[in-house]
């Protein structure tokens, strides 16, 4: 899982979550990818296998 | 959802509602569902202006309505009249969002309270309930993603 942070607000249909700039949450890799394509969010930590 | 030219079949548009913007649900047996906003303007005409109306821009009023069929179960997936009936009488902050569920189309979203809540009970006709949230601060209209 990704940590990510919004950079744009959207409504997130995973979940119906609406997300404000600056929420943060995790997510896998591919729905970080995603996002990211879309220009929703950024990534802020990538988690390693010390995270685990 | 069916889309043909940028219309909507209104049965995609749902209303979700919650106590946090990340924990919205689905109204249970949603019917229909109603969003309004009224600028309220402030006439700034006088004899001076003749014939023609002056505004200035005031305050901006929104609402939702939502009716729905009577569903008391609780603790569902959906949100349903013990949990309306709840948010009512607390006056809780109600996060909502209006629209479609799929991606690259929009939602209206905000926060606000229950401003009525009705149910209603009629021979030979399914029971209802009705509510209005008026909505504080501004709304959004974003896309889904």
């Amino acid at each position: 899982m990704i940590t990510i942070e919004c950079i744009k607000e959207f409504h997130d249909i995973q979940d119906g979550a609406i997300r404000s700039i600056g929420d943060t949450w995790s997510a896998s890799e591919a729905r970080t990818k995603e996002l990211e394509d879309k220009g929703f969010v950024k990534t802020t930590k990538k988690e390693s296998k010390t995270d685990k | 959802m069916a889309q043909k030219l940028n219309k909507f079949n209104g049965t995609g548009w749902r209303l979700k509602i919650g106590t946090a913007a990340n924990a919205l649900k689905l109204i249970t047996d949603e019917m229909s569902v109603e969003y309004g906003e009224t600028p309220n303007m402030i006439d700034t005409g006088s004899k001076d202006d003749g014939a023609d109306d002056t505004f200035i821009l005031a305050s901006v009023s929104r609402t939702i309505k939502l009716s729905a069929q009577l569903d008391t179960s609780t603790g569902e997936t959906k949100a349903a009249f013990g949990d309306l009936k709840g948010y009512s009488g607390a006056g809780t902050a109600v996060y909502f969002s209006i629209g479609s569920a799929s991606v690259g189309e929009m939602v209206i979203a905000g926060q606000g309270k229950i401003s009525s809540l009705n149910v209603k009970a009629t021979r030979n006709e399914i029971a209802t309930i009705d509510f209005e949230i008026r909505v504080s601060g501004s709304t959004t209209y974003l896309a889904n993603a």
